[in-house]
């Protein structure tokens, strides 16, 4: 399974488009976070996780790359998940290095030229950076999932249609209908407030019980999904 | 634990690329059951917080939200907020569990006519407050505890009644404050 950690690692920085785009994301949030602080929050990541996990197996079906990988004495199953630890290290490194890059920017430009009054404290920044951390992970495992069986980036639409399906109920005018989606969302796309569970509230919440849940459901669902699948040989 | 693919030609075709005929590579339909542990467990971890966050964070049978979600369940629903502001070493906070929340007649009423959230404060536990407590608190005017306050969808306190003086009254209030809000009380035992 490190084998393929490492193998998605090299293929994603081995794409220059990806290394820019990820380049030009954390440019912004670094910027963000030296005017505004931990307050600025980690907007970037959101698009980052995009940007690293859409299209995590299905460009190596569409390649044939990935029936090469299933040549070899390996689980198809330590394939995927070896992909989406891939997708949580890239997302971790690029969550790093936007951290440490504004927290040395802040301390080496921004202190000492002007007077900043906002939050630059190491901690703040290490709670924003894990809340933005686990958002990615639940997204990544839903982009996962539709990219065991939906061709190309498709499954960035798949992740974006769960979320409109799911936000459209709100704007009902049927109050039977906007609790159903309340509930729905609570239990498909669970939030949970991590800055508060990283205090210690709320660690055993029904919130985090949802979320742990979910997650492993879409991973679980993943890998059958992708254990069933009949693989063609480089069409795309 | 590692499981050689199949690489043999098979009925359908060979699986050799650029060969002859529909190539594709055979699914693998056994999981590894470190799967189906890991779906276990996470399913008991999702019952268990669900009754723990029922037991600690929500008194007796009342069915209480999360205080951070109140307000968007409060606008989906179109019912009022009950937050109760409450501290765990608080004593007459225990009684309004144990007789107040606990009574079927009390859980009914909140369940169906209200969206229930409580606001445990941990000022004294932790030296201060996480911030969107302060802020309730603030907003609110709490001063001690139980504070009960009644606030619609949009956040505006409807009525606050402070302490706990028995049942009946806790009844009064939360039929009073319905009517003030200008909704009728939802007959007992509809559930949200």
């Amino acid at each position: 399974m490190i084998e393929m950690v490492r193998r998605f690692v090299r293929q994603k920085l081995g794409s220059a488009g990806l290394v820019v785009a990820l380049a030009a994301l954390g440019i912004v949030q670094l910027l963000a976070l030296a005017a505004q602080g931990a307050a600025a929050g980690f907007a970037m990541a959101g698009w980052a996780i995009l940007v690293i996990a859409a299209g995590s197996v299905s460009r190596d079906v569409s390649s044939g790359a990935l029936q090469m990988i299933l040549s070899r004495p390996i689980r198809r199953t330590q394939y995927l998940f070896g992909r989406y630890l891939g997708i949580l290290l890239s997302f971790g490194l690029f969550l790093l290095a936007t951290s440490a890059l504004s927290f040395l920017f802040v301390q080496l430009v921004v202190l000492r030229t002007a007077r900043g009054t906002a939050d630059y404290s190491l901690a703040s920044l290490a709670v924003g950076a894990g809340q933005a951390f686990l958002t990615g992970a639940f997204q990544a495992a839903i982009l996962l999932l539709f990219s065991t069986f939906l061709p190309g980036i498709a499954d960035l639409l798949g992740l974006l249609l769960v979320h409109l399906v799911l936000n459209l109920p709100q704007f009902s005018s049927s109050p039977w209908l906007r609790v159903a989606g309340q509930r729905a969302r609570e239990n498909i796309l669970p939030a949970v407030e991590w800055a508060r569970v990283f205090r210690g509230h709320g660690v055993l919440g029904a919130a985090t019980g949802r979320w742990v849940f979910a997650l492993t459901v879409y991973l679980v669902i993943a890998a059958i999904v992708f254990s069933r699948r009949e693989l063609p040989y480089g069409q795309d | 634990m590692a499981r050689i693919e199949m690489k043999s030609a098979t009925p359908e075709g060979p699986l050799v690329p650029g060969a002859a005929g529909p190539a594709t590579a055979r699914s693998q339909s056994k999981l590894p059951s470190v799967l189906l542990l890991v779906l276990i467990a996470a399913a008991l971890f999702r019952i268990v917080t669900a009754a723990l966050d029922r037991g600690t964070e929500g008194g007796g049978l009342v069915r209480w939200t999360a205080a951070e979600s109140a307000g968007a369940t409060a606008r989906a629903s179109g019912k009022p907020i009950l937050y109760d502001f409450t501290a765990e070493w608080c004593a007459p906070c225990r009684v309004l569990d144990a007789v107040g929340w606990s009574d079927r007649e009390v859980a009914a009423l909140v369940n169906s006519s209200f969206v229930p959230a409580r606001v445990v404060d941990r000022a004294r536990e932790e030296g201060k407050n996480p911030a969107w407590i302060d802020e309730l608190q603030r907003r609110y005017g709490v001063g001690a505890f139980p504070t009960l306050v009644i606030a619609g969808p949009d956040g505006k306190s409807i009525a606050v009644a402070q302490g706990f003086a028995g049942k009946e009254k806790l009844v009064e209030f939360l039929r009073g404050s319905r009517e003030k809000a200008n909704l009728p009380v939802a007959p007992s035992g509809n559930s949200r």
